[in-house]
């Protein structure tokens, strides 16, 4: 049983959580299931962080797994970036979805 | 089609052309911003998300720049997709040779709708506002005749 909002630190330290809302959304994508929870929270610890080209508070988090079903490659997850007054830290960072691709294996 | 969800807060458009569950699936991205996902098989169109959604509308021709990391076999299934409907619905490829091809996204909402959704779009008026924070003066009753 989770306890959402899951938190979760990239690799430079920025916390980050995932609410159950923003989970469901990712669901809705094709190839997500819940076994894959574990996979989006290590792609935000461990993932190659890239920012968005139009808005430059999403960021993209993208890691590759060697064992994700139906023939993906990578994990991609996007995080916006703000600010709130309600956490001591000042940070409001979550993840707004993710989904699977394929990319050519190098 | 399926099904259209426009996710405000996150401002993706998430296309739904048919059920991906029991069949055979794959999914690319075109560039960081689109994801196409479709049968390879049949090739028929999944689904389609666009990330800033609202942001793809106002930006010149899309570079398909993801395509060069999409997988030979995939890669050819997912140009002729682009090119046709109901994909090219949605991103239209720009006529001409290009080394790397480009597209624009198509409006599918009027921006008035999507403007009308966002809180910030669509201002208060100073005594909106005041109204919105003004506690109510409690009603003065009647005086009692003597």
């Amino acid at each position: 049983m989770q306890t959402w909002p899951l938190w979760v630190q990239d690799r430079e330290g920025r916390r980050i959580y995932l609410t159950e809302e923003r989970w469901q959304h990712a669901l809705d994508h094709p190839g997500m299931s819940e076994t894959l929870l574990d996979a989006v929270l290590v792609t935000i610890r461990t993932g190659h962080r890239k920012q968005d080209r139009y808005e430059l508070d999403k960021y993209k988090y993208s890691r590759a797994f060697a064992d994700l079903p139906g023939g993906y490659t990578h994990m991609v997850v996007v995080v916006k970036f703000g600010w709130t007054r309600k956490e001591p830290n000042g940070e409001n960072n979550f993840v707004l979805t993710a989904y699977l691709v394929r990319k050519r294996q190098r | 089609m399926r099904n259209i969800d426009y996710d405000l807060e996150g401002d993706i458009l998430t296309v739904t052309f048919a059920e991906s569950k029991g069949r055979v699936h794959t999914g690319v991205e075109l560039t960081d911003n689109i994801v196409l996902y479709f049968d390879p098989t049949t090739e028929e169109p999944l689904q389609l998300i666009l990330v800033s959604y609202r942001r793809l509308l106002e930006a010149p021709p899309i570079r398909l720049d993801g395509l060069a990391e999409v997988p030979d076999d995939l890669r050819a299934a997912a140009l002729r997709l682009v090119c046709r409907a109901p994909v090219a619905n949605f991103l239209r490829l720009e006529e001409g040779r290009r080394t790397v091809p480009a597209g624009r996204v198509t409006e599918i909402f009027l921006p008035t709708v999507l403007g009308a959704m966002t809180p910030a779009a669509t201002p208060l008026t100073v005594a909106e506002q005041r109204a919105q924070y003004e506690v109510p003066k409690p009603k003065r009753r009647p005086k009692k005749a003597n």
